[in-house]
């Protein structure tokens, strides 16, 4: 964790500036943990039905999807702390995950 | 045997890398040595770390081949690290018994060429 | 992250990320560490645990093993329509024998009946009932009294922080290179991260391979979801596609099939029948024993022995040991099953998850694994204890101890001693409790726990300090004290162990020792800085006679 030895700052501005780090700690903690599951179990699906288009069977291709599901979710995590801005890292997540759900579903049905 | 001469071979190995990082090099060598030894070191210990790869192939095959080799060079590199830490002056001491023995078992197979030649 | 909100760097975002994601779940990583490594041991721990096996000795004689079990197993389950029997290894000195009675052929698993018998007579051995090595094997990834589903979420989750946990502690690792080999011990807080990173690094590829097969092992609870939007849900269809062309495991035992021409009506000897196939295992398998001897309808028409290769030579197949399928009757060798080619993706599959499982790992490879596991251990070990380190200079300044920092350095304790100490009470009572106690399995399972949340409590009462070194000395005395208890409760102690070549016996009272000398070490080390720090608060004695200690 990292505490800064800041310039004594009035209390009333301490206290907002703690509020707004937990209010970030909080939002990208639920993006990364929640979004990033959100993320990658629809880049999986997408994944399962893109794949034996490609040639691999179901089963591998379902195999494959998983494993990476995986990956995609520990680098979203990992990317949702490294981007400076907590506004970013929510879209950037969220968006994606969103239109990838949707879009799953509304090929589930068609399928 | 296989286990101990791919350990050893990785500990040569790193003990040569080893020597090529500016910590460990008052640790090893009496003086700081030249560029091209150290560039020496560094292409002769990844090639020794390549050649310990061999033995572990051959004995286990391909995929736990490899799982032993990472073992053994985790292991290996764990004994350096301690042995840098506690005494380092034995590295030289380790790392030629080491040379030797693994020259025996290296040499073993010609060994049993001898008796036929033996008047 | 910052709390003034200051831009950093990645080097400095990933700092913070890697302390956090460790923290929070670091002691049940911990936990889920240390009953992992153990459980690459699952079997020969189970054997200690059952005193009453020891005294089965092979005798090296492949054949006399083969024929007395083929005999004992005539009178144990004459009417069986198959018979398997897996032999003494170098993990195990019993035969593993298992059949299946006419009629069971829809009651699955519970449908296979066990019995272990006496390598040398083929007599049957009734050990007491324990769970064994494979408590902390469960453990390890389903917890205990909760429902499956609950617990495989938790140990999921926890694996997934490790994964990020890993990923975010070489990327801030700034001197991974440089600082490869080094470990400069006495100087605090600089030792404890040292530590820290050199059994992270130095088995970063066992860490990274553990921590993704362990998702992967889950995966049907984590990440269900692609398999039910590709198979519509149809799970069964999933599983059978999985066992059938996939994993190449084959099944243990011969396939029936209907038009297999009739042998005469003789029943076979069967333990004269099986020599000359031993022998052709033997010279089709150089260097290979025989693992598993299964016999189809034994002592009736049309028998059929499957010899099956001990250990297997790659991991991509899974293991799929070579098999060799002889005629009972006639002796005629019929088919050599060969394991089946997998895909690319089953095959990354299979190599990750063997590698975490073990599976068939011989001696040297089980014991690199453990040692990588231990390693493992140390590694969340001290990183816990350096969380707590750290932070003692804000402690001194604040003038108290805030309490997430309590809740932390009391965890710790519970969580590296105290599971020590819940581990050496189960070893404790499975020799303490009556072999003939009705419910011992899970008097046994009690102890352990209620060892451990006495060691909780423990922990919180007494201030940190005191509780470490009182703890060490606890597990310290309990694990040096276990190899003494064995053969007074009627195992084989180390000294007949050794001698009859039963290593894996001999190989847990051992291990037990070395558990022992390490808390030891650490009680030792943590009496001698007590010592230190309160000899300058003494004032100088006068007397000459005492010197001033360093």
């Amino acid at each position: 964790m990292h505490t800064t030895p800041s310039t004594p700052a009035p209390a009333q501005a301490a206290s907002t500036t703690l509020t707004r780090y937990r209010w970030a700690v909080a939002v990208r903690s639920l993006v990364a943990i929640f979004g990033g599951y959100a993320l990658s179990a629809a880049c999986a699906i997408w994944l399962g039905h893109l794949l034996p288009a490609l040639g691999m069977t179901r089963l591998d291709a379902v195999l494959t999807a998983t494993m990476l599901a995986f990956v995609v979710h520990a680098c979203a995590a990992i990317w949702v702390f490294a981007i400076a801005s907590t506004w970013r890292a929510a879209i950037g997540i969220l968006v994606p995950a969103a239109v990838l759900a949707v879009g799953a579903w509304a090929y589930g049905g068609a399928a | 045997m296989m286990t101990f001469l791919i350990f050893g071979l990785c500990y040569l190995a790193m003990t040569m890398i080893s020597a090529t990082m500016s910590r460990h090099q008052h640790q090893l060598l009496a003086s700081v040595p030249a560029p091209r030894l150290v560039q020496g070191l560094r292409y002769g210990g990844w090639l020794v770390l390549a050649v310990a790869l061999a033995p572990a192939l051959r004995t286990w095959g391909v995929s736990v081949g490899i799982a032993a080799w990472l073992g053994l060079l985790t292991f290996a590199c764990l004994a350096l690290a301690l042995q840098l830490t506690y005494r380092p002056r034995s590295i030289w001491r380790c790392s030629l018994a080491l040379i030797a023995l693994i020259a025996l078992i290296a040499l073993m197979p010609l060994a049993r060429l001898l008796p036929a030649t033996l008047p | 992250m910052r709390i003034d909100h200051k831009p950093e760097g990645i080097r400095q975002s990933m700092s913070w990320l890697h302390t956090w994601t460790g923290i929070v779940l670091g002691w049940l990583l911990y936990v889920i560490f240390f009953t992992g490594t153990l459980s690459y041991f699952q079997d020969e721990i189970s054997l200690w645990m059952k005193p009453e096996l020891h005294r089965s000795v092979p005798t090296g004689d492949v054949d006399q093993t083969v024929q007395a079990t083929l005999a004992g197993m005539h009178t144990l389950a004459p009417n069986a329509t198959a018979w398997t029997l897996n032999l003494p290894t170098e993990r195990r000195t019993t035969v593993a024998a298992s059949w299946r009675e006419p009629g069971s052929e829809n009651a699955g698993r519970a449908g296979t009946k066990r019995a272990e018998l006496d390598a040398a007579t083929g007599e049957q051995i009734t050990p007491r009932e324990t769970r064994g090595g494979g408590f902390l094997y469960r453990f390890h990834f389903e917890l205990h009294s909760m429902p499956r589903a609950v617990s495989r979420w938790i140990v999921g989750i926890a694996t997934m922080f490790m994964l990020v946990a890993i990923i975010s502690g070489v990327i801030t690792h700034k001197k991974i290179f440089t600082d490869f080999f080094t470990f400069r011990p006495r100087k605090g807080q600089r030792s404890w991260l040292d530590a820290h990173n050199v059994t992270a690094v130095l088995a970063l590829p066992f860490h990274v391979m553990i921590t993704f097969s362990g998702l992967l092992l889950l995966m049907g609870t984590l990440m269900a979801w692609p398999v039910d939007a590709v198979y519509q849900g149809d799970r069964q269809a999933y599983n059978a596609e999985r066992r059938g062309g996939g994993g190449g495991g084959g099944g243990d035992g011969a396939p029936r099939r209907g038009t297999r021409p009739m042998a005469d009506a003789q029943p076979v000897d069967l333990a004269v029948a099986i020599v000359p196939m031993l022998a052709e295992a033997k010279a089709q398998w150089p260097g290979r024993a025989v693992g598993t001897v299964t016999v189809n309808k034994p002592g009736k028409p049309g028998a059929t022995i499957e010899l099956r290769e001990h250990g297997s030579e790659s991991l991509l197949s899974r293991g799929a040991a070579r098999r060799l399928r002889f005629d009972a009757a006639t002796g005629t060798l019929r088919e050599q099953p060969a394991p089946a080619p997998q895909s690319a993706a089953n095959a990354i599959y299979n190599v990750v998850v063997v590698a975490h499982l073990g599976d068939f790992a011989g001696p040297t490879v089980r014991w690199l694994l453990f040692l990588s596991g231990v390693a493992g251990t140390a590694m969340v070990g001290t990183g816990l204890v350096l969380w707590v380190v750290k932070r003692l200079p804000e402690r001194r300044k604040l003038g108290r101890t805030p309490w997430g920092h309590h809740l932390v350095e009391k965890s710790n304790i519970a969580v590296i001693t105290g599971l020590a100490m819940a581990t050496a009470g189960y070893f404790w009572l499975n020799r303490l409790l009556p072999a003939d106690m009705a419910g011992r399995t899970g008097w046994e399972i009690n102890g352990f726990f209620i060892v451990w949340l006495a060691s909780l409590v423990h922990a919180v009462l007494r201030p940190a300090r005191a509780a470490w070194i009182e703890q060490s000395i606890g597990a310290a005395v309990l694990f040096a004290l276990l190899p003494l208890l064995n053969p007074l409760t009627g195992g084989h102690g180390l000294v007949s162990s050794l001698v009859l070549g039963q290593l894996s016996i001999a190989g847990v009272d051992l291990a037990m020792l070395a558990l022992a000398s390490i808390f030891a070490t650490i009680a030792a080390h943590l009496i001698g800085k007590a010592r230190k720090t309160a000899a300058p608060a003494r004032p100088a004695p006068a007397a000459p006679s005492a010197p001033v200690t360093p």
